[in-house]
């Protein structure tokens, strides 16, 4: 991710950061949509801390509403770490195979439980939700855009 | 003009100064807390704000000097190895209880407190040597 320094700090996000959701959603559909081990959850586990810390970096240009997306991500980031903690907890008792058994059941049931999380979070728009906010339509001034689209369209008219 | 406007005309180099000077600010408060008493709560709190710095790091790295980067996140990775360590006793040591199971405490309570002592050494050497001033300095954040 190449941030500009001849451009202001809004500018770089609104650039940066549809192209980040894009990534993250293509990301988390490799790893949870399809059948992939809890192994390979590990780094889309970590992906998904970048992208929250990422969004957190700016939020000072994207003022509170930027909260509501990052709590989202903070649900599912909640979901991986404990998947994450049962795997860690099998690493540690590795020694003990009566108790493997019974960490694997807990550990299917929380990927079972993530993969409920990712639907909600990757449901139909979603996507181009995060796209459009980020982009920061909603802060770029509307009287310039009119105002430009007008003087084409008035050029345009005068070339006929 | 309100203060988001400002923030959003802000030059990039100065933005991420100002950002990443706030995140070292949060992180030298956890390595404080952290000293004091390195419970599993604490443990987290500075995992999560060196999470946070490094990302700013990572990010922003184009606007600062290369060399006090590389230096800086060398020596966070050694903190989040050791922490790594502690933090996985503790969710197995919860997990345990929970599950009624008291075979494997006495080693594991024992090998967290060997973790323990390596962290708490490693940040009193941070502290000793005023890391978060240093950090300030090698990155020239200044008093933003």
């Amino acid at each position: 991710m190449k941030l500009k320094a001849g451009q202001s700090a809004a500018e770089n996000a609104w650039e940066v950061l549809p192209k980040m959701a894009r990534k993250y959603f293509q990301a988390g559909r490799d790893a949870l949509s399809k059948r992939r081990s809890p192994d390979e959850l590990h780094g889309f586990r970590l992906q998904t801390k970048r992208f929250r810390y990422t969004l957190e970096l700016f939020r000072p240009v994207y003022g509170p509403q930027l909260d509501g997306y990052v709590n989202k991500l903070r649900g599912l980031q909640g979901a991986l770490g404990k998947v994450s903690d049962y795997q860690a907890i099998q690493q540690v008792l590795a020694d003990d195979s009566a108790l493997q058994a019974e960490i694997r059941r807990a550990l299917k049931k929380r990927v079972k439980d993530l993969r409920h999380e990712w639907r909600a979070f990757d449901s139909e728009g979603e996507l181009k939700r995060w796209r459009t906010y980020l982009a920061g339509e909603q802060f770029k001034p509307r009287t310039v855009r009119t105002h430009g689209a007008a003087t084409k369209k008035a050029a345009a008219g005068a070339q006929r | 003009m309100t203060s988001h406007r400002r923030t959003r005309q802000a030059g990039m180099q100065d933005y991420a100064r100002e950002r990443l000077s706030h995140l070292l600010l949060t992180l030298a408060d956890q390595v404080q807390r952290a000293i004091k008493k390195p419970g599993p709560d604490e443990i987290h709190d500075l995992r999560v704000s060196i999470r946070r710095f490094s990302q700013g790091l990572q990010l922003f790295a184009d606007f600062f000097h290369q060399q006090e980067i590389k230096k800086i996140r060398t020596m966070l990775k050694r903190v989040m190895r050791v922490t790594s360590a502690i933090r996985d006793r503790d969710i197995t040591l919860e997990f345990l209880a929970e599950a009624g199971h008291t075979t494997h405490r006495p080693r594991l309570e024992k090998e967290r407190v060997s973790y323990q002592r390596q962290f708490s050494g490693m940040l009193r050497r941070w502290s000793a040597r005023n890391f978060s001033a240093q950090w300030r300095d090698g990155l020239s954040l200044g008093n933003v």
